[in-house]
C-alpha cells in the first residue's frame, strides 16, 4: 500500500519538521489521522537463525520489522546462522517469517550479527556496545577500528578470530518443547 | 538511616507509582530499574512490555538495550514492532508509560529531537523513537528527569512528546486518548499536573527545600498548599537495586 494511517503526532512539532507526515480523513468515521508513505527498499538484508536453501527463513525471539522490511523490498538477502533442510522448516511452519519466494540470496554466516545477538545462538555483546560509545566519538579511534575490523578482514571468520574469539557469548540452553502439528 | 543516591531515590519513587497487574511500557535505564524493582517488591504481576516486542517480560539481567535477547526468554509473548504500536499502544492497552528526555517544560511537553532550531540545531538529540506514541496513547505517563533549568525550560525548543497543553491545544481538544504526564519524578521532588495542565510541586524528598526545587526549573514553579514528603528507599529496595538489578551501577551512578 502507498501509505499507512496512524493515530499519531497530534500536539507535536514532528509534522512541521517532517513533510512526509501528512493527514488523511477516515472515509467511514471522518476522523483525521496521520499518514506516512511506504518505505520500499531496493535491498533488504535480514539476519536470522536459520533457513533452507530456498530461503524459507525462520526467526524466533525479537522480530523487529524483519518481515515487513523483506516484503516491502525489491530484493532480499537473508543471512543465517545455520542452513537447514526444507524438512526442518516444514516441521515448524509457524516459525517461518520470510518465505523463500521473496528471497534472492541466502548467506550462511555464523556470528553474522555480532556485536548484536542471535537468540539461541549467541548473546548481545554489551561490553562491545559500551566501549563503542567511546570509539565512535573519536574519529581517529573510529578510523583505527574500521581499518582493523572492517576494511582489512578477509571474511567474517577472520573478524571473529581478530575479535579475540566470541565463545564467551555462546547462548545457554533454554529449549522449548516442540508442538504437535498433527491433525 | 542508610544513605542513597538521587538515582536510587528516583528508581524507588518511580517503582512505588506502579500497581500490581498494571501493563507498563518499559524504557531502558531508570524506568527499567523501577519496573523490575516494583515487580520484585510489591507488584509481581506487573506486565512489562518493551518496545522491541517482548510482552510480559521477566528479564533475568539488566537489559542495556530494548534489543536484548534476555527480554525474550520467559516472556508471555513476543510480537513484531508493528504490533507493539498498533495492537498495544494505539489500541489503548498500555496503562503506564515512562518517558524521559533532554527537556521537559511547564506543561509536560518533552523534547528529544533538537536543542535550538530544527533547521540549524545546536544539538541533535536521538529523536522520538516510540516516545511520541507513548505520550499520546498510554493511559498515563510518568516522566523521570533530573532537575536543572536547562532540562526544565518554560517551553521546550521542540515538542517531540506532547504533555497537557501542546501545539494547538489541550489533550482533549487534540484527541489524545491518554491522560498524559501525571507525575514527573525528579532527583529532588515530584511534580504533578494541575487541572490546567501545568506542572506544580507536589511532594518533596527528605531534606530538600522548596527553593532548591524552584531553582531547578525555568518557570515560576507553583507549589501545592499541602506538600507531601516522599519516603526514602527501603533497605530492601536499595539491596535489590545495588546487588541484583544494577550491580555495575550502569544507571545508578550519580
Amino acid at each position: 500500500l502507498p501509505f499507512w494511517p496512524l493515530r499519531d503526532y497530534m500536539g507535536t512539532d514532528l509534522p512541521t519538521a517532517n513533510p512526509l507526515i501528512r493527514r488523511v480523513t477516515c472515509p467511514f468515521t471522518g476522523e483525521e489521522l496521520a499518514a506516512v508513505p511506504a518505505l520500499n527498499p531496493d535491498v533488504t538484508i535480514v539476519h536470522a537463525q536459520r533457513s533452507d536453501p530456498q530461503g524459507n527463513t525462520q526467526i524466533w525471539g525479537l522480530l523487529g520489522v524483519q518481515k515487513e522490511a523483506a516484503f516491502a523490498s525489491k530484493r532480499v538477502i537473508v543471512v543465517v546462522e545455520e542452513l537447514v533442510d526444507e524438512t526442518v522448516v516444514r516441521a515448524d511452519p509457524n516459525r517461518t517469517v520470510i518465505p523463500g519466494m521473496i528471497v534472492d540470496a541466502v548467506v550462511v554466516e555464523p556470528w553474522g550479527a555480532h556485536p548484536s545477538y542471535a537468540q539461541g545462538h549467541y548473546d548481545r555483546d554489551n561490553a562491545f556496545y559500551v566501549a563503542w560509545e567511546e570509539t565512535s566519538r573519536d574519529p581517529a579511534k573510529l578510523r583505527t577500528y574500521l581499518d582493523e575490523f572492517v576494511y582489512s578482514v578477509a571474511d567474517r571468520a577472520e573478524y571473529v578470530t581478530r575479535s579475540g574469539g566470541l565463545e564467551h557469548l555462546r547462548a545457554g540452553e533454554r529449549m522449548a518443547a516442540g508442538v504437535n502439528y498433527g491433525y | 538511616m542508610s544513605s542513597y543516591t538521587p538515582a536510587e531515590m528516583m528508581a524507588a519513587t518511580a517503582a512505588a507509582e506502579l500497581r500490581d497487574g498494571e501493563v507498563v511500557f518499559v524504557g531502558i535505564g531508570l524506568p527499567n530499574l523501577a519496573c523490575n524493582l516494583a515487580r520484585a517488591i510489591h507488584a509481581p504481576n506487573l506486565v512489562l512490555i518493551y518496545e522491541s516486542g517482548a510482552v510480559g517480560a521477566v528479564p533475568e539481567r539488566l537489559p542495556v538495550s530494548i534489543g536484548d535477547p534476555a527480554l525474550v526468554t520467559g516472556s508471555l509473548m513476543v510480537c513484531s514492532m508493528a504490533d507493539v504500536f498498533q495492537c498495544f499502544l494505539q489500541n489503548g492497552r498500555i496503562e503506564v508509560g515512562f518517558l524521559g528526555g533532554a527537556q521537559v517544560d511547564r506543561f509536560g511537553n518533552i523534547n528529544t529531537t533538537v536543542i535550538g532550531s530544527y533547521r540549524k540545531p545546536s544539538v541533535r538529540l536521538p529523536g522520538s523513537g516510540g516516545a511520541a506514541e507513548v505520550a499520546i496513547h498510554a493511559r498515563r505517563t510518568l516522566v523521570i528527569s533530573r532537575l536543572n533549568p536547562r532540562a526544565f525550560p518554560a517551553q521546550v525548543d521542540f515538542i517531540t512528546s506532547p504533555g497537557h497543553v501542546a501545539r494547538g491545544g489541550s489533550r482533549r481538544e487534540l484527541g489524545m486518548p491518554g491522560a498524559g504526564p501525571v507525575k514527573v519524578i525528579t532527583d529532588k521532588a515530584i511534580l504533578e499536573a494541575d487541572p490546567d495542565g501545568e506542572l506544580v510541586l507536589a511532594a518533596l524528598y527528605p531534606g530538600v527545600t522548596v527553593d532548591e526545587v524552584r531553582a531547578g526549573v525555568g518557570w515560576p514553579l507553583r507549589v501545592r498548599a499541602q506538600l507531601d514528603c516522599v519516603d526514602p528507599p527501603s533497605p530492601e529496595s536499595l539491596r535489590l537495586l545495588r546487588e541484583v538489578l544494577d550491580p555495575d551501577r550502569l544507571y545508578l551512578k550519580g
